[in-house]
């Protein structure tokens, strides 16, 4: 086809001899011959040390108007302590937001957008970075923001709370991207949950910051000498690094004590791993084990390696699994190498739940291959050039050429690592590729995970060995447990006698001890992010473990019974048995109740002691600490002149999620000899939640014992009436 | 108060010399463009780059999902995949051979596809169809030569081998070193003039995947889906890119044919090429290469017209994932005289940290980790969707942030905005075009794009004249007649537990 095309243009040519492009025809691909590339015109580049240590790298570019800036710390999450996961990222964040010395956040971003710069900060696993981009006419007030923003940040406390609500906002979603889910864990099962390499926040973790924690861990490592600056856009070297100098001048060195670099085990331990996610319909399949640091002299066997089992659209894998087996869109295999610690060796793809374990196979299928024979001539031939003639791309920016300089520096490399690099895989061959193959890849040791739904897999997974699955339920944050002193001798003493007189207060142990049950109705105004809405409820107790609340909705009513072990809840949509889990907290509740805290505080088990005395409202009141034989504690605040509870606080749990709760009582009226508070306001971490006003309380009524029980069927019970 | 006007003053200073190096800026370019048009209606773009010896290549169709029809749904971006599969001399051992094989397995395809829409099943005939059909995938297998399009490109080192299918049209792009122009020539040519659909059903299953790991494996992805589809009742933009499930099954390879001969004529296809070449080196070689292809009709635009709402539309997806809200309003498309409004608009309510949703919601009630405005779903050819964003922080719901982001609205409609604001958008116009300008692929795409949808890549650079002229009132005008609550399209991801 070819031929005739040329032959046709060349006959036409003959013919009528109006082609201008004479002699010139299509040629295919393998006919072409191409002119040497041109050589590369390198920039010139500079490297300077600033009076205070920085190392600065810059580039002129005058092609347009802007001037860009990024800078390397060295810092990482993988210096925070382990229960304050999230510190470096948080560090990161609130450096930018939360202000300097001389502005607010909220003033820097109102100026940077005003003169429509960008400037970011952030801290990673081992590295730390600031980027500032700007058009050339405003660099100087964007280069004062900048240099503030790295020296003098002040780590303002709202702007703490935000990014720590952020932080959390991620936890609550990091299991909604199944890509996300495949990453994360098989991170942790190559490197271990608990390695700086793998872990991540939880609430705990975020909780456990404080802003003191934020500000020591900028103070440690943010210090001149400790960061390299580059720069590159449209400006004059000389006069750039005078701008510097003055920018940072007020900047001192410091030593900086580094925490031991982590270590991680090579050990080599096979799993197959399964993390049900019964809401989709494909499968997340990752394949691999540890792989090696990019200083090892096999690193260049190992890239030409990557290319030919993973690379690109020439790949083993993409051959196999996307174009001949139609498995899967996404797939590849790499042999990873970071700079610092050991990469991983990994291979996956997305493939619909009922190809899981065939798409499993074919990638093992493929590695199997690659350690058990030769590449071929074409396929090595292939990805050395591959590599080799797209070299000119890893100069076709300043920045990549800025930022390279800067991560080989960073990272302690030789400045001509990418020559070297290059020099090195012009000598790989197809023997080194075996032997690395052999030596770093091991398809009987090879961890799997696959997330997805596993009903519909077309084998069982235990097909590839032992089912180990992962539960990545999001532990709830847990509240944090306040340091408690060791109860004295003195302290429960003490405890005891206040106690009493508060017992004699409400009406003497013995008139409590006579409540056989009690009925409150109340009116309860609460507080939610989405406004106040009001809920009128009767609540009856019939002591020690019965309990029913009916509460009157806008949608109707809701009645909610604990009948001993057991309970039940009625709605307009029907009857149900409680959730074990409301079913605890209904218990809880009702041993939280005073009367029967009172009537109970001398039973075995249950420890009281007397905690610093505080204030309330100009008051003072003495705290006592009730602990009983579950661990689970209330304090109670006693005025120290009526003898009356007036606050009463513990861990509990509202529709938000777990939190400390606090119920403040006021208006205390007599019925039936014992004193009850009216009025009372219920605080949720500290901030309103609650106001109840209580408008009738009945004690030792009749109460009937049908009331508790569950109601068999609604038609039944009307048929009787 | 003293502040402010600081502020403003200094605006001021930096507007003028903004705009004046600006329009210096755009003389300046313009010398560094070449244009010509291929005597079968072919269009060229060439930006000269020297910087660095490397190319960027962009050929974009004018053809997109908007061009689907209901049946076929999917077929713009199926036939984005299959140009990766070669030609009649790429990727085949023997094509006259391959061939013969290639159309029995497409009437084999046609039969299967009937004998499953008989109402008395033959399980037996439709076995054996489907194992003829087996076959004979095997043996075409045996003519294939695998990707060798792309393995050609990757050899002689090019990078970024890449396309991509909008609403509103198709991209296919990649980079090589400045000495291999005439590859591109070369293999681009062949490639929309004598494109093979081969590996044709296999590749449907891959796009499935695509779309089960874009679409169904995600909330977010179906949400998009549910959303454009109760925006649209007649126009082409409610139907996804990807393609319905079932289409996406049923299309025949004719079919992808058939709408390739339709959409891929030379005067639909425009080309950007941006970086260290000779524009007449372009020329001479795109007349030898291109005027081959042979020309046809200028296929119809689409020509049918979304009719106004009648009400407010809500859609919710159910899933297990955290919430997330999608507001929409429907606007014109981007040759309209408010195009630039949007843009306005969409900075001073969306766009970083000082954007009116971003302060509202994020700094000031902290109701939301990420909110935001975008112009332009799902294309900007034809009228389209104004977008407002809120991702709930964590306790927080939908509602909340409904709520909140109207009220920043019905702001926009009672108050005029501040000339601040309007200055600080229309900076930051300029400043995101420069940014563009700095990349060679996104200078490529910009451009070309620009000339295809509103006939001269010059708006690339009138687009910011345009936000210049903008004014408050113009703001308020717009705002009203477009943020009504009939207008208005409500999409949010609704929480549930999952499944055991």
């Amino acid at each position: 086809m070819k031929g005739k095309n040329c032959l046709l243009t060349i006959i036409m040519i003959l013919a009528f001899l109006i082609n201008p492009s004479t002699g010139f025809c299509q040629k295919s691909p393998k006919e072409l011959t191409f002119p040497p590339l041109k050589e590369l015109k390198l920039p010139k580049i500079e490297r300077v040390v600033l009076e205070n240590g920085m190392i600065v790298y810059l580039v002129e570019d005058h092609e347009l108007p802007l001037i860009e800036i990024s800078a390397r710390i060295r810092v990482g999450s993988k210096y925070e302590p382990p229960d304050k996961i999230g510190l470096a990222k948080i560090t990161g964040r609130v450096m930018r937001t939360g202000g300097t010395k001389s502005k607010t956040g909220d003033e820097i971003d109102e100026e940077l957008e005003s003169i429509a710069a960008q400037i970011s900060t952030s801290i990673g696993r081992s590295v730390g970075r600031a980027y500032m981009s700007v058009l050339k006419e405003s660099f100087d007030q964007a280069l004062s923001i900048f240099a503030d923003i790295l020296m003098n940040p002040i780590f303002s406390e709202d702007k703490i709370e935000l990014a720590k609500l952020e932080e959390k906002t991620t936890i609550s979603r990091r299991n909604d991207n199944v890509m996300a889910i495949a990453s994360r864990e098989f991170t942790k099962l190559i490197y271990g949950a608990n390695s700086p390499y793998a872990r991540h926040p939880e609430y705990e973790t975020i909780d456990n910051i404080t802003r003191e924690d934020i500000i020591a861990f900028h103070k440690k490592y943010f210090h001149p000498n400790n960061v390299i600056l580059g720069i590159w856009g449209d400006f004059k070297t000389k006069e750039m690094i005078k701008k510097l100098e003055k920018a940072f001048k007020n900047w001192k060195p410091e030593k900086i004590d580094f925490p031991p670099e982590p270590k991680v085990s090579l050990e080599l331990k096979p799993s197959v791993n399964l993390i049900k996610k019964y809401d989709v319909n494909q499968t997340n399949i990752r394949i691999g084990h540890i792989g090696i640091r990019r200083d090892n002299p096999d690193y260049f066997a190992l890239q030409v390696l990557t290319e030919i089992l993973g690379g690109g659209f020439s790949s083993r894998l993409f051959t196999k699994v996307r174009s001949d087996l139609g498995l899967a869109y996404s797939v590849w295999g790499i042999f990873g190498a970071n700079y610092d610690y050991p990469g991983m060796f990994y291979a996956g793809c997305s493939t619909k739940s009922q190809s899981t374990c065939q798409a499993i196979k074919a990638i093992i299928n493929e590695i199997n291959k690659i350690v058990e024979e030769e590449v071929t001539d074409d396929e090595l031939k292939l990805a050395k050039d591959s590599i080799l003639n797209s070299f000119v791309f890893n100069f076709d920016t300043k920045r990549e050429i800025v930022e390279r300089l800067m991560t080989y520096e960073y990272y302690g490399y030789p400045s001509d690592f990418l020559q070297r690099y290059k020099r090195n895989i012009e000598k790989v061959t197809k023997e080194d590729v075996l032997r690395v193959a052999r030596k770093y890849i091991h398809p009987d040791k090879l961890i799997i995970l696959a997330v997805g739904n596993d009903k519909d897999f077309d084998c069982p997974l235990s097909e590839f060995g032992p089912i180990n699955e992962i539960d990545i339920t999001i532990p709830e944050p847990k509240i944090k447990k306040e340091e408690i002193p060791k109860a004295t001798q003195a302290a429960i003493a003490k405890a005891k006698k206040i106690l009493n007189a508060s017992i004699e207060s409400i009406g003497g142990i013995d008139r409590l001890k006579e409540v056989k049950n009690i009925t409150i109705i109340q009116d309860t105004k609460i507080t939610t992010p989405q406004g106040e809405f009001k809920i009128s409820s009767k609540d009856i107790t019939v002591y020690p473990d019965k309990s029913r609340s009916e509460v009157k909705m806008p949608f109707g009513e809701i009645i909610m019974v604990l009948n001993g072990e057991k309970g039940w809840m009625k709605s307009p949509q029907g009857i149900q048995n409680l959730p074990e889990s409301q079913l605890k907290d209904m218990k809880k509740s009702l041993e939280r109740d005073t009367i029967y805290l009172l009537q109970n505080i001398r039973k075995e088990g249950i420890e009281i002691q007397t905690l610093e005395p505080e204030e309330i409202k100009g008051k003072k009141v003495e705290v006592i600490l009730i602990t009983d034989a579950k661990g689970n504690s209330i304090k109670l605040a006693i005025d120290s002149e009526t003898s009356l509870i007036v606050r009463k606080s513990y861990q509990g749990k509202t529709m938000m999620g777990p939190a400390k709760l606090e119920e403040f009582y006021s208006d205390y009226r007599e019925v039936s000899g014992i004193k009850i508070p009216f009025h009372i306001i219920i605080n949720s971490n500290d901030k309103k939640f609650a106001e109840v006003n209580i408008l009738e309380v009945k004690i030792n009524s009749q109460i009937p014992e049908s009331l508790f029980e569950r109601p068999k069927q609604e038609e039944k019970n009307k048929i009787k009436k | 108060m003293g502040k402010r006007k600081i502020i403003l003053l200094i605006i001021s200073i930096f507007l003028v010399t903004l705009t004046f190096t600006f329009s210096q800026n755009l003389a300046e370019f313009e010398k560094k463009v070449t244009e010509f048009t291929l005597k079968n209606g072919m269009k060229f773009i060439i930006v000269e780059k020297h910087e660095a010896p490397v190319i960027s290549f962009i050929t974009y169709a004018d053809v997109g999902a908007v061009n689907e029809v209901r049946g076929i749904t999917g077929i713009a971006h199926i036939f984005e995949h299959m140009a990766f599969k070669g030609t009649k001399t790429i990727g085949t051992k023997n094509y006259e051979e391959e061939k013969k094989i290639l159309d029995k397995m497409d009437e084999i395809f046609l039969q299967i596809k009937k004998e499953k829409r008989k109402k008395q099943k033959n399980p037996e005939k439709l076995k054996a169809l489907q194992e003829e059909f087996k076959k004979l995938r095997e043996k075409a297998k045996t003519y294939v030569i695998s990707n060798e399009f792309g393995k050609i490109v990757e050899e002689q080192g090019g990078v970024g081998l890449n396309a991509f299918t909008s609403a509103d049209g198709t991209a296919y792009i990649y980079n090589l070193p400045s000495n291999k122009l005439e590859l591109w020539m070369s293999l681009e040519s062949d490639r929309f003039l004598n494109p093979v659909l081969r590996e044709f059903y296999k590749e449907k299953e891959v796009i499935m995947e695509e779309r089960r790991m874009r679409v169904e494996s995600q909330a977010i992805g179906k949400l998009f889906e549910e959303f454009l589809a109760i925006a649209y009742k007649a126009h082409p933009y409610g139907d996804n890119v990807v393609g319905h499930m079932s289409d996406l099954e049923t299309i025949t390879r004719k079919e992808a044919i058939a709408f390739f001969k339709k959409y891929y004529i030379p005067s639909n296809l425009t080309v950007g090429i941006v970086g260290d070449v000779n524009p007449k080196e372009v020329k001479k070689l795109a007349k030898i290469y291109f005027e081959r292809i042979p020309s046809g009709p200028k296929p119809e635009p689409v020509e049918t017209i979304e009719p106004p709402q009648l009400g407010e539309r809500r859609v919710e997806v159910e899933d297990p994932s955290q919430p997330i809200l999608l507001i929409g309003y429907h606007k014109p498309d981007i040759n309209h005289p408010d195009n630039a409004v949007y843009n306005v608009l969409m900075d001073i309510l969306g766009l970083g940290r000082t954007s009116r949703l971003y302060k509202s919601l994020v700094k000031e009630k902290k109701i939301a980790v990420q909110v935001g405005a975008f112009p332009g779903l799902p294309g900007n050819k034809y009228p389209n969707l104004f977008v407002l964003y809120a991702i709930p922080a964590v306790g927080h719901t939908n509602q909340e942030c409904e709520k909140a982001i109207y009220e920043e609205i019905e702001k926009l409609k009672k108050e005029k905005v501040s000339e601040e604001e309007l200055e600080k958008a229309k900076i930051r116009a300029r400043a995101n075009l420069v940014r563009q300008l700095s990349s060679n692929f996104g200078l490529a795409y910009q451009m070309v794009y620009y000339e295809v949808l509103t006939g001269d890549w010059r708006n690339l650079f009138k687009s910011i004249e345009a936000i210049k002229k903008v004014t408050a009132d113009d703001i308020m005008r717009v705002a009203k007649e477009c943020f009504k609550k009939t207008n208005r399209i409500v999409g949010q991801i609704v929480t549930v537990s999952s499944e055991k």
